[in-house]
């Protein structure tokens, strides 16, 4: 039976799915990043589904989301032109380094400091991107996903829902909002 | 002593490249330099020293990453797990190799193994000696998906393995083999520098990957393949050969005018982001062949024994030895392996004055064609 982390998790797949489907052509690099993110969210549909296998691949792609595929998105977002946004070779690199790098340091040395710094880094660019963009979608999303941050390090949740499914919607909506069609 | 199963391998090759050898000479075909060979094959020597020193952190990272995030418990007795296995082993390989061409800092290592102007058994020992530490993140995926340790490291192996007997220029085409499986004919292609070879034919075991992401060449009978890479290592020194596109890329980032740029030399692709394979014209292209007199020549031949004898004793008795003794023995080989690369290009000369004292990698001691080349 599907909890409340998982039915949020969907949420979170399918809105990375059609925002990657809609922003894919203008930055491949965007694409790569939300393909990333969308497949630990399906992983994480399964494992709060009940399907236990799915346990350690949603850990190890929730790390390699938070180590490499949010700074992408971030830094696709803040910076358009720059090769991640358009090669895709680019982007592929960086998750792989990023993911990889993520792996080493926080999953198997437990440096998880390291996490932190590259999901505060993410939210650097994300605040400076909005603060030049002028953009209130952008402002909303930016402002979102940083609330996410802020349920996630705090386990703090409104309306008895469990923080990792406000974290999931919190997710969610802020992608839709800084990275969805609307913004340049 | 742990005998592993390249020092197992290792008699078998030399002798399968004797045999080629002496086929190509009864054939009458020029696919073989003995200092090109003795170098292909020093170069697998210092790749097999890097992979005593590299090969247990790879390993443990990957024995780390199944450990602790598996998805299932996949039995090492049951056929299917091997099959499966080895057709995910090599589907990431061909991505790994993709990479290996298409990112400046992975073909800085993979390089090595395209250098040679020559194609046959010696080439396939050809190999990077700076290679573990930048591929091991490709097969992550098979560690979180459940393939135990020791079934990744058998078909990692058997990869490897498969992929001797394709360097080769005394098969033929196969039909239909060559269009789903990596053979001498598809894998000539994949070292040519001719326009159509660039890029091509990554592919370990299955060539299918390549037919399917759109990487795939058949060998063109009207167009002979010209081995090499077009920015050609005109050198027999593996010490040399390791480092000299690392060196490139830093003189080329320090060059660069912001960080932006210098980053690109190090991700970008060889030859420029989407950027067309830049013409080149082979006519009357001749391979490298630097001229060292008989005496040294052989002086080089009998050095290169106690360098095998060197390196058969390490990779025997590499893990019973202490870091100092490995390090030390390490080094041994990497001068020794040097010292007979300058001999058989004639650069040094000990008891005679010395008359090429030119850098490695000029032409200066070898009869070739200047062949300019882009990037690559």
């Amino acid at each position: 039976m599907m909890t409340p982390e998982g039915a949020t998790d969907l949420v979170l797949a399918l809105t990375c799915a059609v925002v990657a489907y809609l922003r894919h052509r203008q930055s491949p690099g965007l694409g790569v990043a939300l393909c990333s993110l969308g497949l630990a969210a399906i992983f994480g549909v399964a494992r709060f589904s009940g399907a236990e296998w799915a346990a350690g691949p949603h850990q190890f792609l929730v790390l390699v989301t938070s180590t490499a595929a949010v700074p992408l998105l971030a830094w696709c977002l803040r910076w358009p032109g720059s090769l991640p946004s358009l090669q895709p070779r680019a982007a592929c690199l960086a998750m792989l380094f990023g993911g990889a790098g993520g792996v080493i340091i926080v999953g198997l040395l437990g440096f998880k400091l390291w996490a932190a710094l590259a999901l505060l880094l993410a939210v650097a660019l994300l605040l400076t991107a909005a603060w030049q963009r002028k953009d209130a979608a952008f402002a909303a999303g930016t402002l979102l996903l940083l609330a996410g941050g802020v349920v996630q390090s705090t386990h703090w949740s409104p309306a008895g829902l469990p923080p990792v499914a406000v974290l999931h919607l919190l997710v969610a909506a802020g992608v839709a909002l800084a990275a969805g069609p609307r913004s340049p | 002593m742990h005998v592993g199963p390249i020092a197992l391998a290792f008699p078998v090759f030399l002798l399968a490249i004797a045999l080629e050898a002496l086929y190509a000479r009864w054939r009458g075909s020029r696919t073989y330099s003995l200092p090109d060979a003795l170098t292909s094959i020093h170069f697998g020597y210092l790749s097999e020293v890097e992979r005593t020193l590299a090969r247990l952190l790879v390993a443990a990272i990957y024995a780390a990453v199944y450990q602790r995030y598996h998805a299932f418990e996949l039995s090492a007795a049951d056929w299917r797990v091997w099959l499966g296995a080895l057709l995910a082993y090599d589907f990431c390989y061909y991505w790994v190799h993709r990479f290996g061409h298409e990112v400046n800092l992975v073909w800085a290592s993979h390089q090595v193994h395209h250098s040679s102007e020559y194609f046959n058994l010696s080439t396939a020992l050809r190999q990077t000696a700076t290679g573990s530490l930048l591929k091991w993140p490709f097969y992550l995926g098979l560690a979180v998906v459940g393939v135990p340790p020791v079934v990744f490291a058998t078909v990692a192996f058997i990869d490897l393995l498969y992929q001797v007997w394709v360097h080769t220029e005394q098969i033929g085409r196969l039909g239909w083999l060559d269009r789903v499986f990596v053979t001498p004919s598809n894998h000539r292609v994949h070292h040519g520098q001719n326009d159509y070879c660039i890029d091509r034919n990554y592919g370990g075991i299955l060539v299918i990957w390549d037919r399917l992401f759109g990487t795939f060449a058949e060998e063109r009978h009207s167009e002979p393949v010209v081995y090499g890479v077009r920015k050609r290592f005109q050198s027999l020194n593996p010490v040399w050969g390791n480092f000299i596109q690392y060196r490139e890329l830093l003189a080329a980032s320090r060059a660069a005018p912001n960080l932006r740029a210098a980053l690109a030399v190090w991700f970008g692709p060889p030859q420029g982001w989407n950027e067309p394979v830049p013409h080149e014209d082979f006519t009357g292209f001749q391979r490298y062949s630097p001229s060292s007199e008989g005496g040294y020549r052989w002086a080089a031949v009998g050095q290169a024994a106690a360098l095998m004898a060197l390196t058969l004793y390490y990779i025997l008795m590499a893990e019973s030895l202490a870091w100092p003794a490995r390090i030390l023995c390490a080094g041994g080989i990497l001068l020794l392996s040097a010292v007979i690369g300058w001999q058989l290009e004639g650069r040094w000369r000990p008891f005679t004055h010395a008359s090429a004292t030119t850098h490695p990698g000029s032409a200066a001691n070898g009869s070739s064609s200047p062949v300019s080349g882009d990037a690559r």
